[in-house]
């Protein structure tokens, strides 16, 4: 385990050097103290090299104290839970941490990919779209790939994240965004208000850059009950409605989350009024490798010395613009560092260029009056400014606006009907401004609350104009002379001649000039580094600051773990899942299950040794020879009521109900506005003014919203009601000839027989003694069939009761796959109704009123959807009875020219029928029905098969009398 | 034949209901109320007042505004959507929805949803915290004796607070077991506690507030 060299004695408030840490890096062994960051651990062990950089591959240290860090990004942990591009300075440290270098190889200070340094002058902006051109197979088969290995970033484990993450609603009055002086003020403003008050802050204590002094208010505000802090969050977004999101990182400081604590939470924030208490980002400064290890951020140096006792260096040199940097000397000079030379910009002196390799070895000053200096030091703290931290507002559509005085892009407003901004957001620098002007946004938001317009802001508004009227502020944007790189975004590696490159070459947006250099494209985007971007184009441009602008930004303001994103709905939680009221027997009973849609559906029941085939082809033979029930719970389920319901179901099918008789089924047609059939079913008339409507299963949902519509919309004079009732039944087909047989056991009081109960009987009845039951004869397979419905939970009691009464005639459940089997041998149609289908198309013409209008009608009618060469339903028979189809395979007449006009439909559904012993479709076919009888090419050259000559024929394959049905 | 029993808990078959423990009191209290009848109320055209009228021998004046719900003799009226209400009680459904059919005679349909739906009451010092990370409603607002049709983990279903730290759940019996499995896995950091109870006068949540018209 190495010393921890650059450890200072007696400072750094973060930390408990009662409990030492031990943390590897790259392999090898280093300790730290409980309340490091990373960052702060391998500064204080004398790690400088840290990462490589994203295109040239050269050195790179730790640049800042913050989580927009550009240079220190690192992979952690590993196994499964390895986590690749994570700032070293957003890592709190902890005992075993696992950490590693990304993007070099073979190791961090050898990488052979640095050799892409020696070609840097043809890196430039652009090259890759000026350059991989030609041919265009490479551009994914050979370019792609080795061009991302070589400026790849960290890697993913490949292995299944054993963390948990969830999502977590969250309302309050205010919502106070950021725990710097400003934040906390307002917050307590807020709170002392009697609001619900809410603080966000991404860092893990509250204070911001320096809580100095802050103790006190930190303490009152978190004891206050109507105050929830949230520390370790991070707000990514701003959305409508004041909806923000934020992600906390519950657990990323621990070695493992604790028992069922989630890795990180997903807060969705809703907030009547918000105020921004962002904070500034530190510029960094352009000049000779200022990328160097051992290049820092002032502010970044001045906190590694405070609150982690570590100093940067023996010997640095402070390159500035602005005051911030007044206390960084005293305090390195406390800290025993000498500082060699304060080159402050304002006085005309600049650093030109750094020394040194993979660490700061020295630089070279150049002075006012053009006199050069060359000093040692391994350190060099820069400061160019601070960038208020717009990006929240700019999420809303703000065009952040410049500031001549305080030199830096302000928000465009400084408040909104639902936000306020204060402290450095805002323009202010100083602490006891913060605090005065937090507590302004904080009372005039609990103001708003009770009343929008009662607060009034002219004293808000006042402090940051005087604020800005003040200011002289001095920005220093340019760019040092010499041949050594000059970057302005650390993470992309982009320079000042790449911008320079892409203004001369014709790129006069920022957002184009963004996107062709990469500049803030990388997961900091540019937080340090876009203004000298911006600069260098207004340079270039001879366009103000202003004129030139920010690029927009989106969400996420800092890069969201995916996991965050999902919550728990991931693996087979990843949508819900709906199970029917006879889930539990199917799975007692061996039931296979698939999903279609959310519902889990039984699909077959196959016996020991059983191909799913063979199961599928015994259940067909078994409803067609004997008995057989199958679960039809997902078939959607409306109760209709009130005197106007015949009326209703005239305008909403295509057919007419007004006549249907009290005890009757009719099957229905449905069409959309636009003449297309949108859904079929049944309607049952249970009583004079009630009925029981079915849907397709798929359907359910559209159809309830589809009645809502018309009802709301197109006939609010009729005096209906209905419900969604699809949950309140489970429903089972009793199929077979012996069908009758079997519900005369399981509904001993009713009279069962043919003309008792006749083919579309609706009755509400008793089964299994006692239990109200929904009966209609109503068959989908062509046999004589029954649909039973019963409260939902007596599902399985019902499934049960069948499969001991219909023992002694064989009776076999069935899955949806034997189901589809008889519809199709039976000819009825299903997927056939696919959006694009009239009722001509699918041979219901018949069931088209001509004495009435409904939903649809006119429509359907168009020219188009009658023309003569529509696609229509018609069967399919290979001539080799066992030449199979699939579903999707195309039609042609024989020995059509394989082109795209020679399409003439294709198969909708297919399945080998054992009844017909044959493979069999239904199809949609170019004026199918006038070619009954022609031998046709079933072609299907996504699955490379050979064609297959096959008859079209009537899709009625079984029974097209209709005399089993009615039996 | 012989009379055929329901399976009161069909739609969480194949769960793990026996709850998650902690250190301490469980802080989430799951109650899993079984045999509640719930039926749907919906008047006819202007008929909204006369049927509310008409609920006088259950206890009732009027029809809760919408987002509201109250209690009365052992029987909870709460609003559930547009043109909706579901009364909710211990009674057997058959009996109940005969009776509220003459007493409402032409003025509302009625239809029984209990069926399909799993009743959950849940409680516990970590009930709220609990809920917000499924409901989207903001919780210090939804007080004692309002009602929504809300989304939650994915599922619509019907909520109804009953206390500061009691809510009453009717959750379609087709999402109950992927809900189940997102409540239990949510409310583990807090233990779970579940009872399987079956429905009294007492568990309709009394709420001492008044229903507001």
């Amino acid at each position: 385990m190495t010393r921890q060299t650059h450890r200072l004695n007696g400072t750094g408030r973060r930390l408990d050097r009662s409990k030492p840490i031990s943390f590897t890096f790259d392999g090898k062994r280093y300790s730290g103290f409980e309340g490091d960051t990373l960052a702060s651990a391998l500064l204080a062990n004398g790690v400088r090299l840290v990462a490589r950089s994203f295109k040239y591959h050269r050195p790179r240290g730790i640049f800042t104290c913050d989580p927009h860090e550009p240079s220190a990004l690192v992979q952690l942990r590993s196994g499964a839970r390895q986590e690749p591009n994570i700032p070293a300075t957003m890592v709190e440290l902890f005992d075993g941490l696992e950490t590693a270098s990304q993007n070099r190889w073979p190791s961090l200070r050898y990488d052979l990919l640095s050799v892409n340094q020696l070609f840097s002058p043809f890196f430039a902006a652009g090259f890759y779209y000026k350059t991989f051109k030609w041919p265009a197979k490479f551009w994914t088969g050979l370019y792609e790939p080795v061009i991302r290995r070589a400026a790849g970033m960290g890697r993913l484990s490949g292995s299944i994240d054993p963390d948990t993450y969830e999502k977590i609603h969250h309302h309050c009055d205010i919502l106070v965004i950021g725990g710097g002086a400003a934040g906390l003020s307002a917050a307590r403003a807020a709170a002392q208000g009697g609001a619900r008050v809410t603080l966000v802050e991404e860092h893990p204590r509250l204070g911001g850059f320096d809580s100095t002094g802050l103790e006190q208010d930190i303490a009152e505000l978190e004891a206050l009950e109507n105050v929830r802090i949230l520390p370790r969050t991070m707000v990514f977004g701003w959305y409508d409605n004041n909806t923000f999101g934020a992600v906390e990182q519950v657990s990323d400081h621990l070695p493992v989350p604790a028992a069922h604590q989630p890795r990180q939470r997903m807060w969705k924030i809703v907030a009547s009024q918000v105020v921004l208490a962002t904070g500034a980002h530190e510029r960094s400064l352009v000049f000779g490798n200022n990328d160097r290890p051992g290049v820092m951020l002032a502010s970044a140096a001045e906190r590694y010395l405070r609150d982690y006792g570590v100093r940067p260096g023996s010997r640095a040199v402070i390159f500035t613009t602005n005051d911030s940097t007044a206390g960084l000397a005293k305090a390195l000079g406390a800290a025993g560092v000498t500082v060699a030379a304060v080159a402050d910009a304002r006085n005309g002196d600049e650093i030109e260029t750094v020394h040194g390799r993979t660490a700061v070895t020295g630089v070279t000053l150049r002075h006012k009056d053009g006199s050069r200096r060359k000093l040692d030091c391994d350190a060099v703290c820069v400061s160019g400014g601070w960038n208020p931290a717009v990006q929240l507002l700019a999420q809303r559509g703000q065009k952040p606006r410049w500031s001549d005085g305080l030199q830096a892009f302000l928000p465009q407003d400084m408040a909104g009907a639902d936000f306020l901004c204060t402290g450095s957001l805002a323009g202010l620098d100083d602490r006891d401004d913060c605090l005065t002007h937090g507590r302004m946004a904080g009372e005039a938001a609990g103001k708003r609350l009770a009343a929008p317009d009662s607060a009034n802001l002219a004293d808000y508004h006042s402090y940051l104009e005087a604020n800005e009227a003040r200011a002289a502020n001095f920005a220093y944007f340019e760019t040092s002379a010499g041949k050594s790189k000059k970057f302005i975004d650390l993470q992309h590696d982009v320079t000042a001649a790449d911008v320079s490159l892409a203004t001369r070459e014709g790129y006069r947006s920022v957002e184009h000039v963004k996107r062709y250099t990469t500049l803030g494209m990388a997961t900091d985007q540019g937080k340090t580094s876009n203004i000298h971007g911006i600069a260098a184009m207004s340079k270039a441009l001879d366009k103000p600051m202003g004129q030139v602008g920010t690029t927009g930004f989106r969400p996420p303001y800092r890069p969201v773990s995916l996991g965050a994103l999902a919550g728990r709905s991931r693996g087979r939680h990843w949508r819900p899942i709906l199970r029917t009221p006879l889930h539990g027997w199917v799975e007692d009973k061996g039931g296979v299950f698939i999903e279609s849609g959310l519902w889990h559906r039984s699909q077959y029941f196959p016996k020991p040794g059983e191909t799913m085939s063979q199961a599928i082809s015994r259940e067909v033979q078994a409803v067609r020879s004997s008995v057989g029930f199958c679960d039809v719970s997902t078939l959607g389920k409306i109760d209709l009521q009130g005197p106007d319901a015949p009326a209703f179901l005239d305008g909403v099918y295509s057919n007419g109900f007004a006549k249907l008789p009290v005890g009757k089924s009719r099957y229905g047609l449905m069409l959309r506005e636009d003449g297309i059939v949108m859904d079929d079913g049944t309607v049952s008339r249970l009583a004079e003014d009630h009925y029981f409507i079915t849907t397709t299963s798929a359907e359910s949902d559209s159809v309830i919203s589809h009645l809502e519509y018309c009802l709301q919309v197109l006939w609010p004079e009729l005096d209906v009601v209905f419900a969604d009732a699809g949950e309140d039944w489970a429903g089972i087909t009793l199929a077979g000839p012996r069908a009758r047989d079997v519900l005369a056991r399981i509904a001993p009081e009713l009279d069962v027989s043919n003309a008792a109960l006749p083919f579309l009987a609706a009755r509400e009845c008793t089964v299994l003694d006692g239990v109200p039951a929904r009966l209609f004869r109503i068959s989908f397979s062509g046999e004589l069939a029954y649909e039973i419905y019963v409260p939902s939970p007596y599902g399985r009691p019902l499934a049960e009761a069948l499969e001991r009464e219909g023992a002694e005639f064989g009776i076999t459940p069935y899955g949806v796959e034997a189901l589809d089997v008889l519809r199709i041998e039976k000819g009825h149609v299903s997927s056939e109704l696919n959006k694009f289908t009239t009722a001509a198309d699918l041979g219901l013409s018949m069931m088209m009123s001509a004495k009435k209008d409904f939903v649809g009608r006119a429509l359907s009618s168009r020219p188009g959807l009658t023309d003569p060469d529509r696609e229509v339903v018609v069967g399919l028979k290979p001539l080799d009875p066992s030449h199979s189809f699939r579903q999707g395979a195309h039609i042609t007449a024989r020995g059509a020219p394989l082109v795209p006009e020679s399409d003439d439909g294709y198969i909708t559904s297919a399945a080998w029928s054992p009844t017909l012993k044959s493979h069999i479709a239904i199809a949609l076919v170019r004026r199918g029905r006038e070619r009954l009888g022609e031998v046709v090419e079933i072609i299907d050259p996504l699955h490379g098969e050979d064609p297959v000559p096959a008859t079209i024929v009537s899709h009625h394959f079984y029974d097209p009398e209709n005399a089993r049905v009615r039996s | 034949m012989c009379a055929a029993e329901a399976s009161p808990l069909f739609c969480l078959e194949g769960l793990d209901l026996a709850g998650i423990p902690a250190a301490g009191p469980a802080g989430v209290k799951v109650r899993i109320v079984t045999g509640t009848t719930v039926l749907r109320i919906m008047p006819f055209r202007d008929q909204a007042a006369a049927a509310g009228a008409a609920l006088a021998p259950f206890g009732f004046n009027y029809l809760p505004s919408p987002g509201r719900s109250g209690v009365a003799g052992g029987n909870c009226l709460a609003w559930a959507a547009s043109n909706c209400w579901h009364l909710i009680s211990p009674r057997p459904a058959p009996a109940l929805e005969q009776e509220l059919k003459q007493s409402l005679g032409r003025h509302a349909a009625v239809s029984s949803a209990g069926g399909g739906m799993l009743r959950l009451q849940i409680g516990g010092a970590a009930s709220c915290a609990l809920m917000a990370k499924g409901c989207v409603l903001d919780l210090d607002r939804f007080r004692p004796g309002h009602s929504a049709v809300t989304l939650m983990a994915h599922t619509r279903l019907h909520l109804r607070r009953c206390s500061a730290s009691e809510f009453d759940l009717l959750i379609p019996a087709s999402h109950a077991a992927s809900l189940w499995e997102w409540l239990a896995l949510s409310a583990a950091e807090f233990g779970l506690a579940v009872e399987i109870v079956p429905t009294t006068q007492e568990d309709s949540c009394p709420v001492s507030v008044a229903l507001s018209a």
